[in-house]
């Protein structure tokens, strides 16, 4: 193999995806200069599968959130033979940020206070308000819609985008929890209600996970990248990194990679930051293990790769008599509650659930069920297809998951990518805990469901595939014995080595984790201009 | 590994898992079985499930109860076979464009024409934000008595 330096940059950061393209412009926008390795390529509008007929199909296949069924050339395997739940993720540049939903909330203050609170899990060494100001930041670049003045959540920035319509689905629910006395809102949504810039207004087309041709969903490779790119930062793609570089014991000199045609590079840089996410960046500190660091990288604590959370999720799924026309819309979000949110120990568990609306989807996806149950095959299919389809809507339970460091991701003795390095091997079991959360939840849901109308209810105890969220692996804290990186995300162990994707979260909440790993992705950023650093 | 054209057996199960329907034939007398073969062969774990499946079928007269026989011997491969299937069946013109006659669902590609952005009516919240007036009141008369 042959092989090469490029020259050093102030700092290298691994990953082009929600929380690698925040801190990339924050990073260079502050006047260092930045190289960001991304082992995807760029995702051009008119290659959105949404424009072609066979976008349903395109689904099940080729985009695919789950890298082992879609299994692109830049993908890794994950070896998830152990795991309840399936990890998804996208490589790109834009990462998972190309086949999200955009449901955009904020962790609720008490999320970071879960010890405190609750007595279990830990406290977060950063509170919600050394947090917001980044929210507010992230907010700008994202594009919110949605609506301030949220009872149950402390007041906002102005949400500049006004709320998406809720459907005939939303309505039915919305008017439904009034009637119960259950809060409800329209959710923030990282999606534009009407043009801005570059960026098209969303057209209430449906399939949001698939791309968005308009712009209209956020996706950091139109929100961020342009800006990063303008700042002068570099951008690598087709760049699959092997490991961090040492050059003491406490500090990294840069990262290798191998490149789109094979060769080894090495790439020299004052600072080091990891945004490959839960699952990659623990991977990554695994792989980078040396003789200083035998059991990876910043694992002096032995938690790189331990606490893996994902939120388990529960789906109740309404079957109305009269059409909802589900299919239009953003798949994901509509309107939520967090009626269930804090701990009521009266209810036998801690911590709560938010219930999310989702629409319906598309023929094909109406038929395989996706989140919902299948359409039966066989002499009732037609029959049962035609009764469920364009008539159901669906509330999700999404449960807090608290941390369990036997919930792990390790390196896979069998998997291997196609440069040949280890895949990850995760092994995740929903705690006790979140199974007494989902349970309750259902019973709410159900409830709701019943009242809004619906004549036959389906129920999802747990949806394997909703693994979208992959957090916790190389948790933040103040004491380097129970924790991997510090408040400011850099590892206690290596003192030029950041992490800033969802590998920080020393909790989850219950509510989706975008948002607020890109805030703490901006304020790693700052942290890291403010240590100053410079090319080695 | 079935044949490239599916083979008769493929013919005769996919019209048990989706058999016709509103003058359409079933999806095998649709003539999708080429169609699920070729997707089947991009997929390893689909070209086994699909192999495994008419494996196990052959010699059986492909009534529904032998079909449900197999699944009940397999049935993660038996789902990846109705997932070919349903695929299949569901992204065809002939079938969508009937879906469209009986549901007003919009055939074709959802962009770049979209939906209508319907405004949002904000006294919907109005139950919402009394109910957490009410709350905010009842706990300030706590704290003061």
């Amino acid at each position: 193999m042959s092989s090469r330096t490029n020259p050093p940059a102030d700092v290298v950061i691994v990953g082009a995806g929600a929380g690698g393209a925040a801190a990339a412009w924050r990073l260079a926008t502050s006047g260092l200069s930045v190289v960001c390795l991304e082992q995807g390529g760029w995702v051009t509008p008119d290659s959105v599968p949404s424009l072609r007929t066979d976008w349903e199909r395109a689904r099940q296949r080729s985009h695919h959130p789950n890298p082992n069924i879609r299994n692109n050339r830049w993908d890794y395997p994950v070896d998830d033979r152990e795991s309840e739940i399936n990890p998804l993720m996208y490589s790109a540049v834009g990462g998972s940020t190309i086949h999200w939903g955009a449901h955009f909330p904020r962790l609720r203050p008490n999320d970071f206070r879960v010890r405190t609170c609750d007595g279990v899990a830990d406290d977060w060494p950063i509170t919600y308000a050394d947090l917001e100001p980044y929210y507010d930041l992230n907010d700008q670049w994202m594009g919110v819609a949605g609506l301030s003045g949220d009872p149950v959540n402390p007041p906002r920035s102005h949400r500049p985008f006004p709320p998406l319509p809720l459907g005939a689905g939303g309505l039915r629910l919305a008017s439904a929890f009034n009637r119960l006395g259950w809060h409800w809102w329209p959710v923030d949504a990282a999606i534009l209600t009407s043009p801005q810039g570059n960026r098209g207004a969303c057209n209430n087309c449906g399939p949001c996970d698939l791309g968005c041709p308009t712009g209209a969903r956020a996706s950091t490779d139109v929100t961020y990248w342009p800006a990063a790119l303008a700042a002068g930062v570099e951008l690598v793609i087709e760049a699959r990194v092997r490991r961090v570089t040492m050059s003491a014991p406490d500090q990294a000199s840069g990262v290798e990679y191998i490149n789109a045609s094979g060769e080894l590079v090495r790439q020299p840089a004052g600072a080091v930051v990891l945004a490959a996410n839960g699952i990659g960046t623990p991977r990554l500190l695994l792989l980078s293990a040396n003789a200083d660091h035998p059991t990876g990288l910043a694992n002096s604590s032995g938690l790189v790769g331990r606490r893996l959370m994902h939120h388990p999720t529960a789906l109740v799924t309404g079957v109305f008599e009269e059409p909802l026309a589900g299919f239009m819309g953003p798949y994901a979000v509509s309107i939520l509650s967090q009626e269930f949110y804090e701990t009521d120990r009266n209810r036998g568990f801690l911590r709560g659930f938010q219930m999310q609306l989702i629409r319906s989807d598309g023929p094909l996806g109406a038929a395989l069920g996706g989140y919902q149950r299948p359409v039966p095959w066989g002499e009732r299919h037609h029959v049962e297809f035609f009764r469920q389809f364009g008539h159901t809507a669906s509330l999700t339970v999404t449960s807090e998951d608290l941390p369990d460091p036997d919930n792990r991701v390790t390196l896979s003795s069998e998997l291997v990518d196609n440069t040949g390095l280890a895949a990850p091997h995760v092994r995740y079991r929903v705690e006790p805990n979140a199974r007494k959360i989902l349970s309750f939840g259902i019973e709410k849901a159900s409830l709701a469901m019943r009242e809004a109308g619906a004549r036959e209810l389906v129920v999802h105890d747990l949806v394997a595939s909703a693994g979208f969220h992959l957090l916790g692996t190389a948790r933040m804290g103040h004491d380097p014995t129970t924790s991997v990186v510090d408040a400011r995300g850099r590892c206690h162990d290596v003192k030029n080595l950041f992490i800033a994707d969802g590998s920080l979260f020393v909790t989850v909440g219950a509510l989706n984790p975008t948002s607020t790993l890109q805030a703490l992705a901006l304020r790693v950023a700052d942290a890291i201009v403010s240590g100053g650093v410079h090319a080695t | 590994m079935p044949p490239d054209d599916g083979g008769d057996d493929l013919v005769r199960l996919l019209d048990v898992l989706i058999p016709p329907f509103g003058g359409l034939p079933g999806a095998g007398g649709l003539g999708l079985a080429l169609s699920v073969a070729s997707d089947a062969a991009s997929n390893r774990r689909f070209t086994d499930a699909l192999a495994l499946v008419l494996d196990w079928l052959a010699g059986t007269a492909f009534r529904e109860s032998d079909v449900r026989a197999v699944e009940g011997r397999n049935p993660d491969a038996f789902a990846d076979v109705v997932n070919l299937a349903y695929t299949n069946y569901y992204t065809d013109a002939r079938v969508l464009a009937i879906v469209e006659r009986r549901t007003g669902y919009r055939a074709g590609p959802p962009q770049p024409g979209g939906y209508d952005l319907a405004a949002f009516d904000p006294s919907l919240l109005d139950a919402v934000l009394l109910r957490a007036e009410r709350l905010a009141d009842q706990r300030e008369q706590e704290t003061s008595t």
